[in-house]
């Protein structure tokens, strides 16, 4: 007999942290129904829950957290076939490695060149006149007649 | 010769045996032929001499002839070998200070100064002409000056460690009476040619000068020739391009071999064209071999680098060839410089040269070894500024006078030149009126007033050739250059990101009269500072300055950059040509239509077309990258020659290109930004995309390890 925590998970599989619907915690005891590996156990479970409405499961004896799909066998038997949320098992151990991060959503350098930055066909083109004290520079003051003359 | 030699016989003269005897206390004395004794390895044979005390034991090993043996040991003690012509016994060798005796057979020759030594095997041990001195150890034995009696000429013996002698100095007519004989340790050398040196890993190469092998000899002689087929010269071995750069007592390395170097140094210049110089060879790390003082001519002589060498030997020697420019087709080499180097030097100098670096199989394997890495410090700039205007104009010396005549007296002047007064005297001198009148144009300016300096210019009376017009008085240009100030025009990021960059942000710049030019965008937004750092601000203040030659029409238009942390640096210089001629004459005038459809000089000169360069980046279509490369082209002016520039518009301006973006709220949570970031991923919070990490300290299978870094890679939330 092995240790369960049936839990309903409100989080995307890439979180990290999950998060949890609350006060919906069932701790149950199963057995495997084959010798199965660490990774990928199917547990055979009784309970008088609707275990359909649950989708995650730890087990605290393998020190692992699963992704869980029910499966009723009969009244009250269910089969949970599990396989390993590798994220949040080993949270912590992530957090604690060291990365070199290509996108991030905290810490960005928007001088990088970035082939998802969204843009529209349409440029935004603009004309700046140079102004000189607040007024648009020009050479032109009066049209004017030159003359050389040898000499003179 | 007698070929039994264990019987210590010892010849001394001509080829005659003489009976020789050394004694031992345990040996009868006898004349004539001698038994020979052997103890511990050493032969003994008797001796009867007189002299020699009692209970001592005098012999000497057959196998090396050179040495006594004497109360048990190997040692230079004063000791007599004495000979017994058959009528008395003579003195055959005395020993001073050295430790051992003459050899115990030896013959003399020749009656010349060519003295041939021989061992007691009539093994030749030296004749002249074979091998080098170079100076070698010399080292001495004395060989009893006799005559026919019992004369005694004392000398002075050294130790001399082999038996390879040529006779350098004889006394007497008879040279049967000679009083030493100089040791030349010398082997036979084969020399030939050292032909290159490869310094650290190929990186530097010199072909040396060369004597070809068969004409080097024994390396001993200075040889002047005409033959120019002796050597090969390479001018890449000239010295004096090594030395004439060094200051006076500089030691500066000037050549390599492998990792072994050679310095040079000039002790004293004797002339502009004459030097002394020290070159010293280096082993690695300053370890010194030998030096060599050389006399270098920069004129009428050239000298290279030349070295030979005898591997077999071990020995190399290092010298000059001369080729004369003042006796053209002249060469001269010469090995044997004081002082003349040793046995040692030529070792040292063999070893110097065998650790040249391994022959490049090809051009290409030299290269650098520089395998970067290091970055470097940052470029500190220097500053462009304006300079001031040119102080000679042309306008000021009499030759030329610049009129500005309002169009009034524009008509007067033309009514004037074609007048009889100015037509009968300038064709008594000139011959045509058109010779004078140099040039008609118009600018759109007047430097009397604003943007110029507005000062009013002077006047005087209109003149030309020598015909001046009492009531006609026009204003003249006195300054041919002047400054105006074009305004200026703050440039700002639009996005804070990269698309205020180039490829995606476009700038162009209009000049008036000068046309469109395309400027660099990332400069404008990120100029660097004085001390070559990126700023922290984006932006800057673009200011125009147009420098105008009023006498040509000639304008440079120059752009400078202000951002916080620079002020005015000059970027872009820009020079087109203002104003139009008017044809004075129907020459000129079809000159001027020619011009204006060929586009000649004094036009603009380069032309901006709008649009952006297309870089192929893959994507989606809503892509920067994408949309850009989709852009045409477009060209905003045409070509504005200097007559056209007159009618376009007369205000600079800057045209901005820039991507528009979307509003898009939270992007970052969704698809991440641009990062490239390291650090524990603790710090990072959100969506975030790793390039690579390292997954370790986890307690987990090899097969979660992999999923946790693809995961991590394709993107998490963490």
């Amino acid at each position: 007999m092995i240790n369960l925590k049936i839990r309903k998970c409100l989080s995307e599989a890439i979180r990290v942290t999950k998060s949890f619907a609350a006060n919906a915690d069932i701790d149950l005891q199963g057995d495997f129904k084959t010798a199965e590996n660490v990774l990928s156990p199917i547990i055979q479970v009784q309970s008088d829950a609707d275990l359909s409405e649950y989708n995650y499961c730890e087990i605290p004896e393998f020190g692992r957290k699963y992704f869980m799909t029910a499966r009723a066998d009969s009244a009250h038997m269910w089969t949970l076939t599990l396989k390993v949320d590798s994220l949040s098992s080993f949270a912590a151990g992530i957090r604690n490695s060291e990365a070199i991060v290509k996108r991030s959503q905290n810490k960005i350098n928007y001088y990088i060149n970035d082939g998802v930055f969204f843009t529209e066909q349409r440029q935004l083109i603009t004309y700046h006149n140079f102004k000189r004290d607040g007024v648009d520079a020009k050479l032109r003051n009066t049209d004017s007649y030159y003359l050389l003359v040898a000499g003179g | 010769m007698a070929a039994n030699y264990y019987d210590g016989q010892i010849a001394l003269a001509n080829g005659v045996a003489p009976n020789a005897y050394f004694y031992s206390s345990t040996i009868p004395t006898t004349q004539g032929n001698l038994p020979v004794y052997t103890s511990n390895g050493v032969k003994y044979v008797a001796v009867n001499r007189e002299d020699v005390p009692s209970g001592h034991i005098v012999g000497f090993n057959p196998d090396s002839p050179l040495w006594i043996r004497y109360n048990n040991s190997w040692k230079g003690e004063f000791l007599t070998a004495w000979y017994n012509p058959g009528t008395a016994w003579r003195k055959c060798v005395e020993l001073l200070n050295g430790n051992y005796i003459a050899a115990r057979r030896y013959s003399i020759e020749s009656s010349t100064l060519d003295i041939a030594l021989f061992k007691y095997d009539d093994t030749p041990l030296y004749q002249t002409g074979q091998g080098r001195s170079f100076g070698e150890s010399t080292r001495y034995i004395c060989i009893t000056a006799f005559d026919d009696g019992e004369t005694v000429f004392p000398s002075l013996m050294y130790y001399i460690p082999d038996f390879s002698w040529f006779v350098i100095e004889t006394t007497g007519a008879n040279i049967a009476n000679f009083n030493w004989l100089e040791g030349n340790t010398a082997p036979n050398y084969t020399w030939e040619p050292f032909e290159q040196l490869v310094g650290n890993a190929g990186q530097f190469r010199m072909n040396l000068s060369q004597i070809k092998a068969e004409y080097i000899g024994d390396g001993s002689t200075e040889t002047v020739t005409t033959d120019a087929t002796r050597f090969i010269i390479n001018s890449e071995a000239l010295i004096s391009p090594l030395i004439t750069r060094l200051a006076l007592n500089e030691e500066r390395t000037v050549l390599y071999c492998g990792h072994h170097f050679a310095t040079a140094k000039v002790t004293s210049i004797l002339s502009n064209y004459l030097y002394t110089y020290d070159l010293k060879f280096y082993f690695a790390e300053n370890l010194p071999l030998f030096s060599y003082t050389g006399l270098m001519a920069t004129t009428g002589v050239k000298s290279y680098f030349s070295f030979i060498i005898d591997r077999t030997n071990q020995a190399a020697a290092f010298d000059e060839i001369l080729e004369y420019e003042t006796l053209p087709g002249v060469i001269e080499y010469k090995y044997n410089e004081q002082p003349l180097p040793t046995r040692e030097d030529m070792l040292d100098l063999y070893v110097w040269l065998s650790t040249n670096g391994e022959e490049s199989e090809g051009p290409y394997d030299t290269g650098t070894t520089d395998d970067g890495g290091e970055p470097g410090q940052h470029r500190p700039q220097d500053h462009i500024r304006t300079q001031p205007l040119p102080t000679t104009s042309g306008l000021d010396v009499g030759f030329l006078t610049l009129y500005m005549p309002t169009a009034i007296q524009l008509s007067a002047i033309a009514n004037y030149l074609w007048s009889d007064d100015v037509i009968d005297n300038i064709k008594k001198y000139f011959g045509n009126v058109s010779d004078n009148i140099l040039a008609l144009y118009s600018l759109p300016f007047t430097p009397e007033a604003a943007p110029f300096s507005g000062s009013s210019l002077p006047s005087k009376k209109f003149k030309v050739g020598n015909c001046e017009k009492d009531d006609l008085t026009v204003k003249f240009v006195n300054t041919r250059y002047f400054d105006v100030d074009m305004g200026s025009v703050q440039i700002d990021k639009l996005w804070g990101a990269y698309l205020d960059y180039a490829p995606y942000t476009s700038c162009e710049i209009y000049l008036p009269y000068l046309g469109l030019h395309s400027l660099d965008i990332d400069e404008l937004m990120s100029a660097a500072d004085m001390d070559g750092y990126m700023p922290m601000e984006q932006g800057c203040t673009l200011s125009l300055l147009y420098r105008i030659d009023i006498l040509t029409g000639i304008i440079v238009a120059q752009l400078k950059i202000t951002n916080s942390k620079i002020t005015d640096e000059i970027r872009y210089q820009f020079t087109g040509k203002v104003g139009f001629n008017i044809p004075l004459t129907g020459q000129t005038y079809a000159s001027l239509i020619q011009g204006i459809i060929t586009s000649g000089a004094g036009l603009i000169s380069t032309l901006a077309t709008s649009g952006l360069t297309a870089p192929m980046i893959a994507g989606s279509a809503a892509i920067s990258g994408t949309i850009l490369a989709q852009k045409p082209n477009v060209e905003r002016i045409g070509n504005i020659s200097g007559d056209a520039s007159m009618l376009s518009h007369p205000t600079p301006y800057i045209v901005l290109s820039t991507p528009n973006k979307p509003e898009l709220i939270g992007q970052e949570k969704f698809t991440g930004f641009p990062s490239y970031k390291s650090g524990k991923l603790s710090s990072f919070s959100g969506y975030t995309e790793v390039l690579e990490a390292h997954v370790e300290n986890i307690a987990c299978t090899e097969e979660e390890r992999s999923e946790i870094l693809t995961l991590l890679k394709a993107g998490v939330i963490l």
